[in-house]
């Protein structure tokens, strides 16, 4: 990665750096040449000048000798031929331009000439002589020497020129290269960034988007390893952990499978039509029961009806549907047989609880329910061949006794009491089998209403009032207020009423008093019947509502089946049934009711 | 005269009790084991009631009753009943029987539901008849006699006029609710019977017969068939 960022911005600083040294030599170059030049014409220049003005005054002074300034003109020589020279030195060695070096010999020829006449000239008294040779040969050589110099002071000028014309187009020319050569280096520095950026940019757009079709469930991707930096070591790792992906869901796909097979094989070998459906009520698994009753109904793999309806109504987020009473079997033909299948449908949820199907089975219930009947006929002909004998045997017993027939003695009174009480007691004990017997098989529909629990409370009093008091108790009723009514048979909780109430009055003294009672308890209403009585031992009381259940040394009075009842009955309603008893302070017999789903209070 | 009562029932044991209860009460009692014996003696002689057993090897209380019936025999009949064998009660109301006792029953409660209807038929044909007292009059206590009777002779029509004038009278009889009740399902007037029967219970919620036929209404339009046998009262 370092590297990557490192070559992909090489370039750029390269770039940088070439440019930059370009354009300093540039500028060198420009400043240089143009101060040499200036400088070294500069000076050609002025000593021409000097030369110029040299010879001038020389001239001058050969002049003033002739006019009788002797004195004056060879001092003033005498100063200048010294500048003369040292300029014509100068000039000499600062041969610059072409042609320069003829006009700076012709001038130092010249001045030789020039100074070796002006010695004789000097030396010379004769002053005509002096006239002559001044007119005749120095004048003529001062003015080739002062044309000389003047055009080595031309050319130096006109170079001057030239020179700074050129540098005008050089650093105009540097000018346009420098605007290339930046617009190549932008073009250059752009291209390198789009490089770099894609060098970095894809293989990330590569992992980002491989990760993307992981999330969606494709585990063969690959990310492409295309470098061995961070990089490649980041689509490398990614690679690994989507082969111990592939690895693990490969295990959990074979859990699953293994789980599934083991379902189906359950589901296969289960006697029961078992249908899944999906949450749009379409049929998901069926198993070969259900596959059988299909054909054999010829469903054409539609749910039977009565069962389509709880299914939509389950898949509604309604509650599980699950009958017990075979009542509400469904009866279908199969194979020209009459059979009874139970539907019971079950909502499936997820953690969340979020419905997302439902499980249908259908149970024959055709063997439970042959037994059913069989039952509910036994019971109707043991009731029937029972109660023929005890008809007459009751009857018998009932007309000796009322002695219309003939008068009895004592110990034949005694007896004959006996067995009628007995006789009496055995017609309990069968009643209340049969009662147990019709409550089990579900026969006993119950007639469930709203009711308000004063009412019940109050027509129980009503019923057993002179009950209770013909065995000198007293019956008091204790009500709270504002109840919500119950949804219950009334007249199967009178039974249950009755039960409790003779059981208290069995064992509350004379003079005593039973209370019946109704208030809140819990999400429903609790109904009790509180006696005065002994108490039942702690130890029995969780026996009591077990059928043919006595609290040994109680006197006898009847089969053990009283409360078993009760609780069937007060069970069948949805309540349920206990007692709060301690020995010594009485016992409370009570049954919790829900509360009636329509009903108000009352 | 004494009266005549048949007494039918396949249980030898049973006729003997039945026998000596009506006897010592002065009714000459004869026996059949069935209905063979029985539709024999009532070729020979008229007889005052009928006591008959419904549950029966060959034919039952009701085949019989209604074989009677189609011979023209009037005779009022009270039918003894076992616990889960009550007669379907729209067929016993058209063949006119109302008078259902439950085994194991008492001598008491024999003789005193023959008494009544023994009574019931000897009674009066009208109110203006003058002996009676006059509270026989005012509490509906004779309307629900005459229904009764009405019943029994299957005249349902008249039953039903003198339900109502019953009720008039007196609101709170139970049984004068529950026969209009079943009158009223005979007619196949279902709501209305669901109201008497309702009345009944609302006075006594004990009443058992009207118990039952409420219980055997609401499975009727709830569950679409009922088991529950109707109740006439007994």
């Amino acid at each position: 990665m370092k590297q990557r960022i490192f070559f992909g911005l090489a370039p750029l600083f390269i770039l940088l750096l070439v440019m930059g040294g370009y354009a300093v030599s540039l500028f060198a170059r420009l400043g240089n040449s143009v101060d040499v030049i200036l400088r070294e014409n500069f000076r050609s220049v002025v000593a021409g000048q000097q030369m110029k003005e040299a010879a001038e005054r020389m001239d001058s002074a050969l002049f003033f000798s002739l006019v009788g300034e002797e004195e004056r003109g060879t001092k003033m020589y005498g100063q200048n031929l010294p500048i003369f020279q040292e300029n014509l030195d100068l000039e000499l060695h600062n041969i610059t331009l072409p042609g320069e070096q003829q006009l700076a010999d012709k001038t130092r020829d010249l001045h030789e000439q020039y100074a070796a006449r002006a010695r004789i000239f000097w030396e010379t008294t004769d002053m005509e002589l002096r006239r002559k040779m001044y007119f005749g040969e120095m004048l003529p050589t001062f003015t080739a020497i002062k044309d000389t110099a003047q055009e080595i002071i031309r050319i130096n000028q006109d170079n001057m020129i030239e020179a700074d014309r050129q540098a005008r187009s050089l650093s105009a020319s540097s000018t346009r290269y420098m605007i290339l050569a930046v617009i190549a280096g932008l073009a250059l520095a752009a291209y390198f960034a789009f490089r770099l950026q894609r060098s970095i940019l894809q293989p990330i757009q590569a992992v980002t988007a491989v990760s993307r079709e992981l999330g969606d469930g494709k585990l063969d991707q690959v990310v492409p390893v295309a470098s061995q930096d961070e990089l490649g070591q980041l689509a490398d790792a990614f690679n690994k952990m989507a082969t111990k992906l592939r690895a693990y869901r490969q295990v959990t796909s074979d859990q699953i499978l293994q789980a599934r097979q083991m379902t189906e094989i359950t589901f296969s070998a289960f006697p029961d039509a078992i249908i899944a459906l999906a949450s749009d009520g379409r049929i998901n698994f069926t198993n070969p029961a259900a596959d059988r009753l299909f054909h054999k109904l010829d469903l054409r793999s539609a749910l039977p009806a009565v069962a389509q309806s709880e299914v939509e109504r389950v898949l509604k987020g309604g509650e599980d549907y699950l009958p017990t009473s075979f009542e509400k079997a469904m009866c279908v033909r199969v194979d020209d047989q009459e059979t009874f299948l139970l539907p019971r449908v079950i909502g499936m949820r997820d953690e969340s609880g979020s419905l997302f199907g439902a499980a249908v089975i259908l149970q024959d219930v055709t063997r439970f329910r042959l037994l059913d009947e069989v039952k509910t006929n036994l019971v109707s002909t043991v009731s029937h061949e029972l109660k023929t004998p005890l008809t007459s045997v009751r009857m018998g017993l009932h007309l000796l006794l009322e002695e219309r027939i003939g008068s009895l003695n004592p110990k034949q009174i005694e007896l004959l009491l006996a067995a009628r009480d007995d006789s009496e007691r055995l017609l309990r004990m069968i009643n209340d089998l049969l009662d147990l017997a019709k409550l089990e098989s579900g026969k006993s529909r119950l007639l469930r209403q709203p009711i308000s629990p004063p009412e019940l409370v109050e027509s129980a009093a009503r019923e057993l009032r002179d009950f209770v008091e013909a065995r000198g108790s007293k019956l008091a009723t204790k009500l709270a207020y504002e109840l919500p009514s119950v949804d219950v048979d009334a007249q199967q909780i009178a039974h249950v009423f009755s039960n409790f109430v003779s059981n208290a009055v069995k064992h509350t003294k004379v003079g005593g008093e039973v209370t019946l009672s109704a208030k809140r308890h819990g999400g429903g209403v609790r109904f009790s019947v509180i006696d005065q009585g002994p108490g039942i031992p702690a130890g029995y009381q969780d026996q009591l509502f077990d059928r043919f259940f006595r609290v040994p040394g109680a006197e006898v009075s009847g089969a053990g089946l009283g409360l078993a009842i009760a609780k069937e009955i007060v069970v069948a309603q949805g309540g349920s049934i206990g007692v709060h008893s301690k020995p010594g302070e009485g016992s409370e017999f009570f049954f919790d009711l829900p509360i009636s789903e329509t009903g108000g209070e009352s | 005269m004494n009266k005549k009562i048949i007494v039918i029932d396949d249980e030898p044991n049973v006729r003997l009790g039945y026998r000596i209860t009506l006897e010592t009460e002065g009714f000459a009692v004869q026996e059949a084991n069935g209905a063979a014996q029985a539709m024999a003696a009532f070729e020979g002689e008229a007889f005052d009631l009928a006591i008959l057993d419904m549950r029966m090897p060959e034919l039952d209380g009701l085949e019989l009753l209604a074989q009677m019936r189609e011979r023209g025999l009037d005779t009022p009949t009270v039918i003894i009943t076992a616990y889960g064998d009550v007669p379907h009660a729209v067929k016993a109301m058209k063949l006119g029987a109302i008078d259902f006792l439950q085994k194991p029953l008492t001598p008491e409660q024999l003789r005193a539901l023959v008494a009544e209807v023994i009574a019931r038929h000897e009674a009066p044909p009208a109110p203006e008849v003058p002996p009676i007292p006059l509270k026989y009059f005012t509490d509906g206590s004779f309307h629900l006699l005459a229904a009764k009777r009405a019943i029994n002779n299957r005249n349902f029509d008249m039953a039903r006029e003198h339900l109502m004038e019953a009720l008039k009278q007196n609101d709170y009889v139970i049984e004068v609710h529950n026969l209009l009740g079943v009158l009223s399902e005979m007619h196949e007037d279902y709501p209305t019977a669901k109201k008497c029967y309702g009345r009944a219970i609302a006075i006594n919620s004990s009443y058992e017969p009207a118990q039952q036929n409420m219980r055997r209404i609401f499975e009727l339009f709830n569950f679409g068939s009922s088991k529950e046998p109707f109740n006439l009262g007994e």
